[in-house]
């Protein structure tokens, strides 16, 4: 009996870490060096665009949320869509661009560093792709 | 899934788990259960690094070191990375062997967060791949094969073996940069550089073939 | 114009030697080679159950912070393919701030490709 309890509460202690579901953040963002504006909701990655990136204005274009794991069901975005396939120790990430494969990548992901994709060509200039776990 | 995806840092299931435990253990079953998979890509590491005829013996040496050294494994790299490592130590010795030097770890690999990144591979290769003809093989037969050949002998040493462990033994960034001691954005950077490379060699040979 | 791929199958180099008789010599051979000791970090029973506890009471009250999973390492790229035409690709990554930007060189817009591209 005791050890049945013990089991119970093991269960109930431990479901809420299996159940925590990761997400993953996608924000497409337009990119260029006219200006110096920084959109608010970019503010958690914008160290990392400053560092790397030469462009002086980061402008918010759209963005949504991709449950993970995932089993690879388009996340659209304008004339870009995300597919991941996976969970966040091994995610394999499609992207495309027009209906057309732009990057493929098998990643590891951690909560807090961001990987973004630089050089999708934009309707006014530079589209980048910004993923982060939440 | 991949049959590698077993031996991944994190994604390690129960029943290899297990078998693991019980390799460290002395259990040589496990161990050949576990390892006989890993064969192949010591064994393209090892063509890589050495060339033949080493190439088997450099790989029974890993294995060898592999055995004495998975007690003190302690799953910060996946084990196929691991012994990749190994497998690169081993070729070095070899190549000491070859030129008459001491070896400084005779079944004694180095603690596994040792990269080698102190002997820099450039230093010790000087043999030719076989598979790889000299640049002047004759392609008039257009063989693509052949002409593919000829195109990575074009190639600099760096970005052949890059392209090589990638798209022949079809190795991982991860295992890529164990085996050449570099780390993976250095391998990225060979492979997309190497990729542009065998491309504009290849243009010139016939502009029919792409090097996707 | 359609452009071939390249054949790096032709090149596949050939198979190991036969499993069984690689295992024999493996065991005649690792008679007598000594093994290391085992890593001295599994060897904590003691700790481990107090972690165990104090993860499980942390779990209960909802204090799980995404800050405590591992995440020593950084991101990792394990592979990158660019399928579509471009010049070059640059991976940035260090130590100043975490994360890793991909930077994709030359690549054109969809309409502006030839069939074959350049």
């Amino acid at each position: 009996m005791t050890r049945c309890l013990a089991a119970r509460w093991a269960v109930l202690c431990l479901f809420p870490l299996a159940a925590r579901a990761a997400e993953l953040d996608v924000r497409v963002i337009a990119a260029s060096t006219a200006g110096q504006q920084v959109d608010a909701s970019l503010r958690d990655i914008e160290p990392l665009l400053r560092r790397h990136l030469n462009f002086t204005s980061f402008e918010l274009v759209k963005r949504g949320t991709i449950r993970l794991p995932s089993e690879g069901r388009p996340l659209a975005l304008g004339d870009v869509a995300i597919r991941c396939l996976g969970g966040q120790e091994r995610l394999a990430i499609t992207i495309e661009q027009s209906g057309r494969v732009v990057v493929q990548t098998q990643t590891s992901l951690r909560h807090r560093h961001p990987l973004v994709f630089s050089g999708l060509p934009g309707p006014r200039g530079t589209l980048l792709i910004a993923l982060l776990l939440r | 899934m991949n049959k590698d995806d077993a031996f991944r840092v994190g994604n390690i299931g129960r029943a290899v788990s297990s078998r693991l435990d019980q390799a460290r253990a002395g259990d040589i079953e496990a161990f050949t259960e576990l390892f006989e998979p890993l064969r192949p890509a010591i064994l393209a590491v090892a063509r890589r690094l050495v060339g033949e005829p080493d190439a088997e013996d450099v790989v029974m040496d890993t294995f060898l070191r592999g055995w004495k050294a998975l007690p003190g494994y302690r799953r910060h790299a996946s084990l196929k990375t691991w012994l990749i490592r190994i497998a690169r130590n081993a070729c070095l010795d070899r190549l000491r062997l070859r030129r008459g030097e001491p070896l400084r770890w005779s079944l004694q690999p180095r603690d596994e967060q040792d990269d080698c990144r102190s002997t820099p591979v450039e230093e010790t290769l000087d043999f030719t791949d076989p598979t790889i003809p000299a640049p002047d093989e004759n392609v008039a037969t257009k063989d693509s094969a052949a002409m593919l050949r000829a195109a990575l002998g074009r190639l600099d040493r760096d970005h052949r073996d890059a392209l090589l462990l990638r798209f022949v033994d079809e190795l991982s960034y991860a295992d890529i940069a164990a085996a050449l001691g570099v780390p993976i954005g250095t391998v990225m950077s060979r492979l997309f550089n190497g990729k542009r490379k065998l491309r504009g060699i290849l243009a010139e040979m016939d502009p029919m073939i792409s090097s996707e | 114009m359609n452009r071939h791929p390249i054949p790096w199958s032709a090149l596949r180099p050939p198979k190991p030697r036969p499993a069984d008789e690689f295992w024999a010599e493996f065991r005649q051979r690792i008679v007598g080679v000594p093994r290391d000791p085992p890593a001295a970090a599994t060897a904590l029973p003691a700790w481990t159950a107090a972690g165990a506890i104090a993860a499980a009471v942390l779990v209960l009250l909802g204090l799980w912070p995404n800050a405590t999973r591992p995440a020593a390492a950084g991101l990792i790229l394990e592979s990158l393919d660019v399928p579509a035409d471009h010049r070059g690709v640059l991976v940035l990554q260090d130590a100043a701030v975490p994360g890793v930007v991909v930077i994709i060189d030359g690549l054109q817009a969809a309409d502006e490709q030839g069939e074959g591209g350049p």
